[in-house]
């Protein structure tokens, strides 16, 4: 684990709450589709959403007694936290349904996954490979001037040529490059800092590069990365669309 | 020969006889076994259900003599407890035991009832005789809405009508009728009076909770001042506030219907118009509340109502003052609510030490872009718009969303980006730097292809195909079979009017083209023919009249019936207001003139100048009628608005609102008898 990791951690484990909310705004949404996969016909949208929190908070709590050494993955880890957070509540309700009490789980054992449990699937990998990239997105649109972003986002998000972003936003095409350059500077350095705060494994920070985010890019590269990342948004809100739109159904 | 015949058909005859007989033989048997045994389980199903009902009788009138005594026996010990605590004075406790006695008396009636009457004819099969006493006559008793109403008390002055359902914050929601003195009281205080309103109530033995009760009740003397509340009353267990009732549709509704509608190809024309009108309203309302320093807190479409094509700001249960020393909760909805909003409260930081005003120009950015989208903001500020909208619109939705520190600093200037898109002839072609939020400057009209609504080729654009030029009509050119189809159609309704004995004034809409002869230019009719002799040239006989009615239930129907009367009898067509045909062109031309005035009064110069420029610049008719009300339901503020074609000196000093101050004709007030009789023809002034 790296340095930017373990702050992290430790900020979790000082139970400070910015820290678990960007954990919730993070991963809230993925764990929310993934719980009502899971439970589809037996929890309601509410208990979902409850769910996720439990599921974040469980995590925050079982931080402490995280092994680097086993090897696990922080989505496989995030996920089995979920599962042992979803498989609780029904073991809950059969027992009041049957009257009696329950033993209170543990999470020993459910923080790392034993080996022989199936691997998650493609989908929920590639929903937390993009949740982190949207993370850094939105931490680059904090960090940055509103007209700074909004070139961003009509020139990598929206497809639109310089000339165009130029002749809309009333500037320069010089200052549309000047711009789209502060801000794509800036998100590389975001997505190396979410990346690294949310891997546990070298193999989970390779996977920007699998994807055609390189982080040292050169001039000829910087298209390949802005194509990359307007791919991944793409496919984000797409999701996320239609998985809120599950949510309320 | 002969002979032979006759013997071969004896022989016929006689096999025939031999086979049919058996069959008749077999058929009959079968038939008297089969209503043997019907007659057998028939006798046997009497039996046991006689047994059955036997049984259950037996067992009901145990359970209920049992249930009786157990009563009797409850009331004799809640009795003293309830004396006992009225002796020392312990009124809330004795109030408290007799409710619980009466509890328990109803239960012996119940129970005596079912001893009497309901067991005896269940066990004679007459059930559905009793089902409607013992089920449905409760029922309809307790949910008699003015009794509910009264019983809880503190509703004096007002008639309950009918409940409405409850929202989220445990509260009880009742529409009801202010009585006179009630009215008169609210005039006498110069306030407005409603004819029908929203009593919002809350009761700590009805399940509403302290803190519930604290958190509606913060911000409601700030919500009193902006006519949002007419009343509140706060007693030791019970606190209500009275709302004026807003009928309509929600957002939410309307704009799933408008993107059904379009599909695919976005909003444009005219019901992109109508979409901007919406969020003026808001924005303006939302202005409004935050010079109050009040902070809503929970904008979202469900709260918005839409009445006679405005969108009007509901539910207060989160209203928050700007400068409260309170903790910041996470209170709001999911999708509405500003993330940054939720990361401060987390933090424990105070509402004071945050900026309340942004939080609710995030949820007017999201409320903005669910109408443009048909959907919710999934992503946060990352949120894509995927329909195709004009560039400038979909920047405003940005900053209102964006950053905190980037958003727009006010609800003004919000609107007054908002309100340059929408004047502008073709919105396609606003671009994000002519807003003066990004310019900094007034607004260039000729870069925008000229000031005024949107026309058919610049906003419709080639996706819209329904939008059309509009036609002005004239009674000239309506062809003669509709003429004589019209004529038959108004002397049945005059006749059924007539016969109906219904004052001119009083008839419904569909009687109002009939109005004719002296009874018909008596009353209303005569008033308004008198303002419209001293506003219209004698001429002046055709052409098309905005009607701007924003009277909603503060006046009687029958005044704006009775101009549209007069206007049509003069041969004006009449676009909106009650009894319009609500087609694509009337929608367009309203929504062009409610655009322009947004959600100003008559009173305002620069909504009347921008009402003038905006018929003017599209040719939308002779003028505008705008209708707003006064001290009570029989006044009324009337405005005749006319054309002002615009000028280039118009354009160039138009300010960033895009209002210019204008010289407006004092407002003209004409008072109206309850009675729908004349009063004055004359116009106070």
């Amino acid at each position: 684990m790296n340095e930017i990791t373990t702050h992290f951690i430790r900020r979790l484990r000082d139970r400070e709450p910015r820290a678990w909310f960007e954990l919730w705004e993070t991963f809230g949404p993925v764990l929310r589709a993934q719980l009502r996969r899971w439970g589809r016909g037996r929890i309601g949208p509410e208990t979902v959403q409850d769910l996720s929190q439990e599921t974040l908070t469980a995590l925050a709590g079982a931080i402490d007694r995280h092994d680097p050494s086993r090897g696990a993955r922080f989505s496989t880890w995030l996920l089995a936290i979920a599962r042992y957070t979803l498989t609780d509540e029904i073991d809950r309700r059969t027992a009041a349904k049957r009257g009696g009490g329950t033993r209170p789980a543990t999470l020993e054992g459910q923080a790392h996954p034993p080996d022989e449990a199936p691997s998650p699937p493609a989908a929920y990998e590639q929903a937390i490979f993009d949740a982190k990239v949207a993370a850094a997105l939105r931490q680059v649109e904090r960090d940055s001037d509103f007209m700074e972003f909004a070139v961003f986002r009509m020139r990598v998000l929206e497809g639109q040529d310089g000339r165009r972003t130029a002749g809309s936003l009333g500037i320069s095409e010089p200052t549309v490059s000047r711009r789209l350059g502060a801000v794509r500077r800036r998100l590389r350095a975001r997505l190396f800092e979410v990346f690294s705060r949310y891997s546990f494994t070298p193999e989970e920070m390779a996977e920007l590069e699998r994807n055609g985010i390189d982080l040292n890019p050169n001039k000829q590269e910087e298209a390949g990365l802005d194509a990359a990342i307007a791919e991944i948004y793409h496919r984000g809100c797409a999701r996320r669309a239609t998985e809120a739109a599950e949510g309320r159904a | 020969m002969i002979t032979s015949a006759i013997a071969l058909m004896k022989v016929l005859v006689l096999l025939c006889v031999l086979v049919a007989l058996p069959v008749a033989l077999v058929w009959g048997v079968v038939r008297f076994l089969e209503g043997t045994f019907w007659l057998l389980g028939a006798c046997a199903r009497l039996v046991a259900g006689g047994a059955g009902r036997g049984w259950r009788f037996l067992i009901d009138t145990v359970s209920d003599t049992l249930g009786l005594g157990g009563a009797l026996l409850t009331a004799a010990l809640v009795l003293p407890l309830a004396g006992l605590n009225a002796l020392v004075w312990r009124w809330a406790a004795a109030e408290h035991y007799s409710r619980a006695l009466k509890g328990e008396l109803e239960e012996m009636g119940v129970a005596l009832w079912r001893l009497a009457v309901g067991n005896p004819v269940r066990l004679l099969g007459l059930e559905r005789l009793t089902e409607g006493i013992e089920g449905r006559l409760p029922r309809l008793v307790a949910s008699e809405p003015t009794a509910r109403g009264a019983a809880e008390g503190g509703f004096a002055g007002f008639e309950v009508l009918d409940t409405l359902p409850a929202g989220g914050s445990g509260a009880r929601l009742f529409l009801a009728r202010p009585t006179r003195e009630t009215l008169a009281r609210w005039r006498e205080a110069g306030k407005a009076a409603p004819a029908r309103v929203v009593i919002k109530s809350f009761a700590l033995d009805a399940g509403s909770t302290l803190p519930q009760i604290v958190r509606e009740s913060r911000a409601l003397e700030a919500a009193s001042r902006l006519g949002l509340v007419c009343e509140h009353e706060l007693s030791d267990t019970a606190f209500h506030y009275v709302m004026p009732f807003v009928p309509g549709e929600e957002l939410d509704g309307v704009i799933t219907k408008m993107h059904a509608r379009r599909g695919a190809a976005g909003l444009c024309g005219a019901d992109l118009a109508l979409v901007m009108s919406y969020a003026s309203d808001l924005l303006y309302t939302l202005d409004r509340f935050h010079a109050e320093g009040l902070w809503h807190k929970d904008i979202k479409p469900a709260n918005l109502i839409v009445s006679r094509g405005r969108a009007h700001l509901v539910d207060l249960g989160l209203v928050t003052p700007l400068e409260s020393a309170m903790t910041l909760t996470t209170h709001g909805t999911e999708y509405y609510r500003d993330p940054e909003m939720v990361r401060m409260a987390l933090q424990g930081v105070k509402v004071h030490e945050v900026d309340g005003v942004k939080f609710d120009l995030y949820s007017a950015g999201a409320v903005l872009y669910s109408m443009v989208e048909g959907s919710f903001p999934a992503h946060g500020s990352l949120s894509r718009i995927t329909r195709p909208c004009p560039e400038a619109l979909q920047w405003i939705v940005r900053r209102a969303m964006g950053e905190v520190k980037t958003r727009y600093r006010s609800a003004g200037e919000m609107l007054a980006d908002l309100r340059t898109l929408a004047m502008a002839r073709d919105p396609q072609l606003v671009k994000p730097a002519d807003l003066p939020s990004v310019s900094g400057r007034a607004v260039d009209w000729s870069r925008l292809g000229g000031l005024g609504p949107p026309t058919a080729a610049g906003a419709a654009a080639p996706a819209d195909p329904t939008a059309t030029r509009p036609t002005p009509r004239s009674s000239g050119g309506v062809p003669v079979r509709a003429l004589v189809a019209a004529g038959l159609w108004g002397l049945m309704a005059y006749g059924v009017a007539d016969l109906l004995f219904l004052d001119d004034e009083r008839a419904p809409a569909a009687a109002e083209p009939a109005a004719r002869g002296p009874r018909a230019r008596g009353g209303l009719r005569h008033l308004w023919a008198a303002h419209l002799d001293e506003d219209l040239g004698p001429d002046e006989r055709e052409g098309s009249i905005v009607l701007i009615d924003e009277l909603g239930e503060h006046a009687d129907p029958a005044i704006v019936a009775a101009l549209r009367t007069e206007l049509t009898e003069r041969g004006f067509e009449v676009l909106g207001g009650p009894g319009g045909k609500g087609d694509e062109r009337e929608i367009h031309f309203v929504a062009t003139a409610r655009r322009a005035v947004g959600l100003a009064g008559p009173d305002d110069p620069g909504a009347v100048a921008a009402l003038e420029r905006a018929l003017a610049a599209d040719g939308v008719g002779a003028a505008a009628i705008w209708l707003t009300p006064a001290e009570g339901p029989q006044t009324l503020t009337y405005r005749f608005v006319r054309p002002r074609p615009a000028t280039e000196g118009d354009s160039r000093t138009l300010s960033v609102s895009g209002l210019v101050a204008g010289e407006a004709p004092a407002a003209r007030r004409g008072a109206f008898a309850a009675s729908g009789a004349e009063e004055s023809p004359t116009p106070r002034r």
